[in-house]
């Protein structure tokens, strides 16, 4: 028996999958590897075809490139690399570029094919992981975009430092001095951390900390950076991904070169969706309104090359109509007066779940007070139709359900609507259930929040029935996923004779349905499917390991449906032929549709006492 | 007569040696724990070794030999944690010199302050009538000691301890010390040493060997 | 013509057929659109469903053996079943369906604003679903060991592999036009034998008008005088008097009434028809199906009782020869369900009162009384594919109830028990896992009591409800009627409730047998019926531990208030 070296083994068990696996396969996995030192001279010589390795970075910092030198991904410490080609036995495309030598571990290719065979998690997930590749790549395709630029081209060169015992005062100083909006705090040209305006307002002015202390105190330490040579999209998923608007850029040596803000990014984006909405907030005129309008459609599918995680394009989406929403209510108030009391604009549907495509239709509907008169009501009816009109006009399709602010019955005060939802929860028809589906889907728009909020109280009280829930989830499970008893596709055919499968109807509308009845039994009041899953992470209602299925399942099947959309245009909206497939594509989205019914199976089973 | 041919012969190969691409030869990394220092008197505990070949250390050659002929452990399970019972499952140092003997034909040993490894391994050579013949023998903490006095760094003998070389390259911090650990820690001192004094070029064998003990 | 047991695995197999056909059709998910173009199942058809999970081999196989050897003492089962349907139906599903419970368990636990309720409350629930589980494993083992000619435990072993693979892998249960084809099944099932039989016997057609006619073969009898005759003559209690006393009588009818209106599976089905009208129609209809099957028993019963005693003892009343017995004598004597012994060595058969093994009895013949539905198409001798049927009708009544239990006890044990009270972290595969793996259990322990049971189906069945009416029962009326109950009164209540009536019964069934007489009973009141006495000290230990205790949360008795008061239920109308 070949020993063990420890040290390595105690790293290789710490990562996934190995972190799952028997302690055999740690023990194989670091008796059979070689150690390699990665460096920006030899890295030419690793992942090439001819010798396929599977890769694990141990150490230093690497940038995974297309041949195109696109940035797919950044490697660091744990993460794998070389398995697609392992997988698929296709020639090895990608390139690695070295941010920072160091240690990294290959596996054989035998080596790693025993393994697969041995083990299935192993196998699992590395399929799982190539499959995210490929779906995050193929945003990424297009060329010569904006998004490819160096940082280092884009960047304000100089870097505004201070040392960390500097006082917030100097802090202040040097910054209006250089009238930027934040500072980099370094101590010996080494990164140590940042202050931004928006710091010294929150973190020193709110909280009436005195301007001597050391800035030190008040920086955020340790933050996100990122390297000269890096693409710009790097930064722009950065900053999405944190929600942060600066970016800290080093050199190799890790020294500060600058600070990248949104704003820099913002400048080289022509048509951008914060600008957009920002641009329709100011909008004068309902003509203005729709030229703005118009733009929604080619920034979408610049944008949708460009980003990584896809249910950004629907927030994108439901932020813009949002926003042309509310600025079409604040036209009418301007030609009609004020409202004449407090209402409510409220969205249903995909728009409150954020998940809005071009094709979505509107689902809106206002809430009005009690006391609402007659009179009152007139003025409310007229906003209605203007603003359903008027949305129609922008390109989003009236609803064919009537589910419009226009149509009176979905203009009703806090008693009515609070009737309506009461008589579905207490007689859960299918037609009950068809509506609850939309509705409990729900959004605040525009107007007051305080009359929302007293309508969200109200409505979860209603909702406390577990008669409801169980009709609920009966309900779901009549709805089943396309998969035979042998675990084969089960095929739909349109009347062109097309062979598919629905991915929409038949699997994220599941997965939707079952996270919401869920967020109304753990009283969560958010629309957005994955956002429910993370506030569920607090209840007990669903296990950990079931919610990150699922959130899986829902971005898997999203991005599937989207990508094959772009490709197979004769087959009916959000469907999909597995033949057009590879068979690891094939293998993976099966995996998924057992686990939504696994997941059916289990919500019929908890709240409907269901077949087992 | 055969003497000089035979040293003609030895200068003939080192130079060839020196001309050798780095990633050309093959290296034998081992690493000794011993229980004192001195060789005359101290002994083997245990041996470890590896195979570093196409700039891959491979793991699949990782050796590891404890000497159950140690008479006297005195202090030194302090450093290397080996007991005497751990010891009794070891193998007699003969046939430890003997394996060794066979891994390195046609290698570079490599060792991190090689000539007290090399004293040790030809004093309980002598007592076998075995000969380790390696191609040469690389030093990490003589290449290293070169790297810093270019760099005209203040010199310690801290500063040149294993790990306080690896983290100079930035290498991950090893907790486990016993030799095999530190083989594997040499070896990837010694790739990030080479790849450092390469700076992009070629590196021939000569760079590394340059004043190193033979 | 084909054997009986050929045309047996024909028929039972086409049932299953059926069943199997019908869950796949519901599956294929195009009746999703047809739910919502149709607005659900007709509350005809959840009539029908309601009935099949109402009726279990229970009723179907034993009812009417023990009308059949009990007489008028038999009846109170009929008349307790049938009044608590009457009582759930009317009393407590539109109270428990305004609280927006789904189950009792959770009814109590809300209620009574306490875990450890919730707990009580789902072990009750649990050991009822046993008990009653076990009534059915027994009646499909006679199904199958007289079919399968092999001996009664060979038959619960494989009626327990049937049930599993039905109720567990299969999933099938939940699926209402499954259960409406397993009622079609077992009332087809029910009524052939009993009108071919009444037509043969005493020329009516519904069997219903039969029982109360006269004999057909010319002696002019009416058909009950004709039994009270014949028992007297052999040693019997008068058929349509009854030996039970009226306290007895009284009291099992009541502890059956109050128990059945605790039955955890019976409940649910009332909460999945969506509208609050739609309910009380399939209620209603759920009445008229049951009512169906509950009147033909009395019948069946005697006619059956008539047409053995004959054949068992000939016209003459002096014995059949054994070597000339009829072949259902044979047949049933294979699974050990018949048993005789010749005393008197005369080579004939001979049916009294008293038991075989006493040697002052003339009794020769021993007949388990769970057998006479089965038997009766073959005693009157009525083609093989009626004896078939009759087959298959006992196995859909047994499949539709033990699936509803199965799944009570599963979900019990995996999800209110383990899921949210021990193990809140296990995911939902771990869960079906564990709902799969308790039903086993649950298939497994009641296969046992299947085997060795403490009584007849009908009396393990009706241990079931009196332990039902012990415990639940007072809980939900006093939940539901008293917004002052607090939960220590609940819980003391349940607990001296159930611990009280299985104790009796335990005592009287297991533990001593032989003093199992009207003397040493209780008030005279049998095991069968001490749930009733149950129920009372429920009550008792609830009002009194009520005055010792703090008192009921306010939001809690406002709760209360809300479900009886007009304005919940006037949200339900509104539309």
């Amino acid at each position: 028996m070949i020993p063990e070296i420890a040290e390595v083994k105690r790293f290789v068990s710490k990562q996934m999958p190995f972190s799952q696996l028997p302690e055999a396969a740690s023990h194989f996995f670091s008796t059979h590897i070689e150690v390699i030192y990665l460096t920006e001279q030899n890295q030419h010589q690793w992942l090439r075809s001819g010798n396929l390795y599977l890769y694990l970075v141990r150490s230093g910092s690497y940038d995974l490139l297309t041949a195109h030198g696109e940035v797919i991904t950044r490697l660091a410490e744990g993460d794998y690399f070389g398995y697609p080609s392992l997988l698929t036995g296709e020639a090895i495309k990608n390139q690695l570029q070295v941010n920072v030598a160091g240690l990294v571990y290959l596996l054989k290719e035998e080596d790693f094919e025993f393994l697969r065979r041995e083990y299935k998690v192993f196998e699992q997930h590395f399929v799982k992981a190539h499959a995210n590749r490929l779906l995050s790549s193929h945003y990424k395709q297009s060329r010569d975009s904006w998004s490819e630029k160096k940082i280092s081209d884009v960047m304000t060169k100089g870097a505004v430092m201070l040392a960390p015992d500097a006082s917030i005062y100097d802090a202040a100083k040097t910054m209006s001095q250089h009238s930027v909006s934040s500072i980099i705090i370094s101590e010996q040209q080494k990164l140590l951390g940042v202050v931004t305006d928006r710091d010294l307002r929150n973190r020193v002015l709110a909280v009436g900390i005195s301007p001597q202390q050391s800035i030190a105190s008040i920086m955020t330490d340790s933050p996100k950076y990122i390297f000269e040579h890096n693409r710009v999209f790097s930064a722009l998923h950065l900053m999405l991904k944190h929600n942060i608007h600066h970016l800290p850029v080093l050199n190799e040596r890790h020294e500060p070169l600058g600070m990248l803000t949104s704003t820099d990014l913002l400048r080289q984006q022509k048509s951008d969706p914060v600008q957009l909405i920002g641009k329709i907030y100011k909008a004068q005129s309902l003509t203005q309104l729709k030229l703005c309008a118009t733009e929604i459609p080619t920034l979408l599918k610049s944008f949708a090359n460009n980003i990584e995680d896809i249910s950004l394009i629907g927030k994108l989406l439901s932020g813009l109509s949002d926003a042309l929403t509310a600025r079409l209510i604040a036209l009418y108030q301007l030609e009609h007066g004020e409202a004449p009391c407090a209402f409510s604009w409220i969205c249903f549907g995909s728009q409150a779940r954020e998940e809005q495509t071009l094709h979505s239709d509107q689902d809106n509907g206002l809430l009005l007070p009690d006391d609402v008169n007659d009179e009152q009501r007139r003025y409310f009816a007229g906003l209605g139709q203007f603003v359903c009109e008027q949305l129609a006009h922008c390109g989003i399709r009236t609803c064919p359900g009537n589910i419009m602010a226009s149509n009176a019955d979905c203009r009703g005060s806090l008693k009515q609507w609070l009737a309506r939802f009461e008589n579905w929860i207490a007689q859960p028809t299918p037609k009950a259930m068809l509506n609850c589906k939309i509705y409990f889907d729900i959004r605040f728009i525009e107007g007051s929040s305080v009359l929302y909020n007293e309508f969200a109280t109200q409505l979860s009280e209603l909702t406390k029935n577990e008669l409801f829930f169980a009709a609920m989830a009966t309900d779901i499970s009549t709805n089943s996923v396309p998969l035979g008893l042998f675990q084969q596709f089960k095929l739909e055919t349109d009347q062109q004779q097309h062979k598919y499968l629905d991915l929409k109807r038949r699997g994220v509308v599941i997965i939707n349905d079952l996270v919401r009845l869920y967020a109304l039994k753990a009283q969560i009041y958010k629309a957005n499917t994955l956002e429910r899953l993370d506030a569920l992470l607090g209840a007990t209602l669903l296990n950990k390991a079931d919610i990150y299925d699922l959130k899986d399942c829902w971005r898997y099947l999203t991005q599937l449906r989207l990508k094959t959309q772009l490709e197979h245009e004769q087959l009916p909206e959000n469907c999909i032929n597995p033949q057009h497939l590879t068979s690891l594509e094939r293998h993976q989205l099966k995996e998924a549709f057992y686990l939504i019914k696994q997941a059916q199976q289990a919500c019929a089973f908890k709240f409907a006492r269901g077949s087992l | 007569m055969r003497w000089l041919v035979r040293w003609w012969r030895k200068l003939y190969c080192r130079m060839k040696l020196r001309q050798l691409e780095f990633n050309a030869a093959r290296y034998l990394i081992l690493d000794l724990e011993l229980t004192g220092l001195d060789a005359q008197k101290d002994e083997i505990v245990s041996a470890a070794w590896l195979v570093l070949e196409q700039g891959k250390v491979r793991l699949d050659s990782a050796e590891y030999f404890l000497n159950k002929e140690v008479k006297a452990l005195s202090q030194s399970p302090v450093y290397h944690g080996i007991d005497e019972q751990m010891l009794e499952q070891g193998e007699s140092i003969n046939s430890i010199l003997t394996r060794l003997a066979a891994a390195l034909e046609g290698k570079i040993l490599v060792c991190h302050n090689a000539p007290l490894d090399w004293a040790f391994l030809k004093k309980a050579c002598q007592c076998y009538d075995l000969v380790l013949s390696p191609l040469a023998i690389l030093d990490t903490m003589a290449i290293e000691k070169r790297r810093l006095a270019a760099r005209t760094e203040p010199l310690n003998i801290q500063s040149l301890t294993l790990s306080a070389c690896r983290s100079r390259y930035h290498l991950p911090d090893y907790a486990v010390h016993n030799a095999l650990t530190d083989s594997l820690a040499t070896a990837e001192l010694l790739l990030a040493q080479s790849s450092a004094i390469s700076s992009g070029k070629r590196l021939k064998l000569g760079q590394l060997l340059q004043r190193a003990a033979t | 013509m084909m054997d009986v047991q050929t045309l047996t695995f024909i028929i039972v197999g086409l049932s299953f057929a059926l069943y199997i056909g019908i869950a796949i059709w519901a599956r294929a998910g195009s009746t999703q659109d047809f739910y919502v173009a149709g607005g659900g199942v007709p509350p005809f058809a959840n009539g029908m469903a309601t009935a099949a999970d109402w009726m279990s081999a229970a009723s179907f196989i034993s009812m009417a053996g023990i009308i059949s050897f009990a007489g008028y003492d038999g009846g109170v089962y009929l008349m307790g079943w049938t009044g608590g349907y009457v009582l759930l139906a009317l009393c407590l599903a539109p109270y428990l369906r305004k609280f927006g419970k789904f189950t009792v368990p959770d009814f109590i636990g809300d209620r009574y604003y306490s875990q450890v309720a919730r707990v009580v409350a789902i072990m009750c629930a649990i050991f009822i679903c046993f008990t009653y589980i076990a009534g059915q494993m027994r009646g499909v083992g006679v199904v199958f060991s007289r079919f399968l000619e092999v001996d009664i435990e060979t038959g619960v072993y494989i009626g327990m592999v049937i049930v599993f693979f039905y109720a567990v892998l299969g999933g099938m249960k939940g699926i209402t036009y499954t259960q409406v084809a397993q009622y079609c099944v077992l009332v087809f099932a029910y009524l052939v034998p009993a009108i071919f039989i009444s037509l043969m016997m005493t020329g009516h057609l519904l069997p219903q008008t039969g029982f109360g006619a006269t004999l057909a073969d010319g002696s002019g009898m009416y058909v009950l005088d004709k039994l009270d005759g014949l028992s007297a003559e052999l040693g019997f209690a008068q058929y349509t008097e009854g030996s039970k006393s009226m306290i007895d009588v009284f009291a099992i009818t009541a502890a059956l009434m109050v128990g059945t209106a605790g039955l955890p599976h019976v409940i649910v089905r009332f909460f999945t028809v969506p509208r609050v009208k739609d309910t009380r129609i399939s209620a209603a209809w759920t009445l008229v199906f049951i009512a169906i099957v509950y009147t033909t028993a009395p019948a069946v019963a005697s006619f059956a009782r008539v047409n053995m005693i004959d054949t068992i003892n000939g016209k003459d009343g002096s014995g059949t020869a054994y070597a000339e017995a009829p072949t259902w004598v044979k047949n049933w004597e294979r699974t050990g369900l018949i048993v005789f012994e010749d005393k008197n060595n005369d080579g004939k058969m001979f049916y009294s009162s008293g038991k075989i093994s006493d040697p002052n009895s003339a009794n020769e013949v021993q007949i388990d009384r769970d057998i006479m539905v089965l038997a009766n198409p073959e005693i009157a001798d009525l083609p093989a594919w009626v004896i078939a049927l009759v087959a298959a009708g006992g196995i859909a009544a047994a499949l539709s109830t033990t699936a509803g239990l199965l799944l009570v006890i599963s979900t019990s044990v995996s999800h209110d028990l383990l899921k949210r009270t021990l193990k809140p972290n296990i995911s939902d595969k771990q869960e079906l896992l564990a709902a799969r793996l308790s039903a086993m259990v649950a298939i497994v322990i009641s296969a046992y009591f299947g085997i060795n049971p403490p009584g007849f189906v009908a009396s393990v069945v009706a241990f079931a409800f009196g332990l039902a009416a012990a415990s639940f029962f007072p809980a939900i009326i006093m939940g539901i009627f008293s917004k002052r109950m607090n939960k220590e009164g609940a819980i003391a209540g349940m607990v001296t409730g159930i611990t009280f009536t299985a104790a009796y019964i335990i005592y009287f069934k297991f533990i001593s047998p032989e003093l199992n007489t009207p003397a040493n009973w209780l008030f005279g009141i049998s095991p069968e019926g001490i749930g009733i006495v149950g129920m009372m000290v429920n009550f008792i230990v609830a009002a009194v531990v009520l005055k010792l205790t703090a008192q009921t949360p306010e939001e809690v008795q406002q709760m209360v208030e809300s479900i009886r008061n007009p304005k919940g239920s006037s949200a339900a109308h509104a539309h």
